[in-house]
């Protein structure tokens, strides 16, 4: 709500309270008896105005923690029999049914992320959250995710290219997961948006005192007129919510969120129907 | 062999915790709530509590405080088990005397047993203050 609707209030009792000595001076006793009534009555008005939005604001909260929480027990059981059924702990496993848990793993331990930030993001309120940053080689991160996602590359007979641009890529201070985290996001929609037989190239190198990580797609593109929302919490492109309903809209969030928290920048160019091109670029500086 | 009592709500998670620790070869007692827990911690007199902190009736940060106020129970070292790592709970928990606090979704049991054989190993061999 409801910025403006709080700011208009204040500014009509400040005002009203500013002209106040001038009315009283010229105005009769029962002229200043309904003024002051129409003072009070804005500084309710503005009160409960401020109430509301507290109110809700806490509300909203109050539910995402209580979603985290119920949602992170059923992931942490999944997480703990996986991690048995892969241990061999129920009995000795084939070589692909351990490929099969593994991946399985993986994928709940991205939404145990997942909701440890989506409860992040709502307590901090869209700022920086708390970060655990290591001085790490981002380049690895880039390959981890490259490497998981090679299957799905595979299946949809994509081109896939990833190339190091620049001799010497230097250790960055950076909080590894959650880094991966982004960079999995954008690998993530652009093989999603992608069709068959498209191509995907993606890059890194220095350029002056950041990193810079590209990558590029052939798929749907965003349309323009949606293009400045792309990066809002829940927000999901027309084209996309057709090729996939089922998605949240938190991905460039998050990717966002992520990487701004680093002091970092990430933009993207799109055209409909010919594919996006996403950036990310992180200070190079280990301090 | 050392004994071993859990804590926890959850059935599956009780088992799967229970068969991990049974299979390296500490010997289980299992409660579901926070009052079975404390009777049974005064009974058996258990080596470790696996502590989880949401409870059905009173919560895991009551049972912490009952168990470190009894002379009976207080020297049992608890690890408590969390399902989210809000910084206020690990402080809490920290505060109350856990020996230590583990998000469930962020370990596996066998960095849960790790974690447990490192506690006797430290009980075992204390470090020497220094004078």
């Amino acid at each position: 709500m409801h910025h403006k609707v709080i700011i208009f209030f204040s500014s009509i009792l400040l005002g009203l309270i500013v002209i106040e000595p001038f009315i009283i001076s010229v105005l009769n006793p029962v002229a200043i008896y309904l003024f002051s009534i129409v003072i009070a009555l804005s500084l309710l008005a503005t009160i409960i105005v401020l109430i509301k939005k507290i109110n809700s604001e806490k509300s909203e909260k109050e539910i995402i923690s209580l979603t985290a929480h119920q949602l992170s027990a059923p992931l942490a059981s999944i997480k703990w029999s996986l991690e048995m059924l892969l241990n061999e702990d129920f009995g000795p496993l084939e070589d692909e049914q351990k490929i099969v848990f593994k991946k399985a793993f993986e994928r709940d331990e991205q939404l145990i992320y997942l909701v440890n930030d989506l409860l992040n993001a709502s307590r901090i309120d869209e700022k920086k959250y708390l970060l655990n940053r290591k001085p790490q080689s981002i380049e690895k991160i880039v390959m981890a995710v490259s490497d998981a996602c090679r299957d799905d590359i595979k299946k949809k007979k994509i081109k896939f290219k990833l190339s190091k641009l620049s001799e010497h890529l230097p250790e960055i201070n950076i909080d590894g997961p959650k880094i991966k985290l982004a960079i999995q996001n954008l690998f993530d929609n652009a093989i999603k948006y992608t069709p068959a037989g498209g191509k995907i190239t993606a890059s890194i190198k220095k350029r002056g005192r950041y990193i810079e990580f590209k990558i590029q797609d052939s798929g749907i593109g965003i349309e323009k007129t949606q293009q400045n929302k792309i990066f809002s919490k829940f927000f999901r492109g027309g084209n996309a919510v057709k090729q996939d309903p089922m998605g949240y809209g938190l991905g460039l969030f998050f990717v966002k969120n992520i990487i701004e928290a680093h002091d970092g920048k990430v933009w993207f160019k799109s055209a409909e129907n010919e594919g996006s091109t996403f950036y990310i670029s992180l200070p190079a500086k280990k301090g | 062999m050392k004994k071993i009592l859990i804590v926890e709500d959850d059935a599956f998670l009780r088992d799967l915790i229970n068969k991990k620790l049974s299979s390296a070869g500490f010997a289980v007692s299992e409660a579901v709530n926070g009052e079975a827990g404390l009777t049974s911690a005064k009974e058996a007199k258990p080596d470790l509590i696996l502590l989880d902190l949401l409870l059905p009736t009173i919560d895991g940060f009551e049972v912490l405080s009952k168990l470190k106020a009894n002379p009976e129970t207080s020297p049992i070292p608890v690890i408590i088990l969390s399902n989210l790592g809000q910084k206020e709970d690990l402080d809490k928990g920290m505060g109350l005397g856990a020996i230590d606090f583990m998000i469930k979704a962020q370990f596996t049991p066998e960095e849960i047993i790790a974690k447990v054989k490192e506690v006797f190993e430290k009980k075992a061999n204390p470090v020497p203050e220094k004078e």
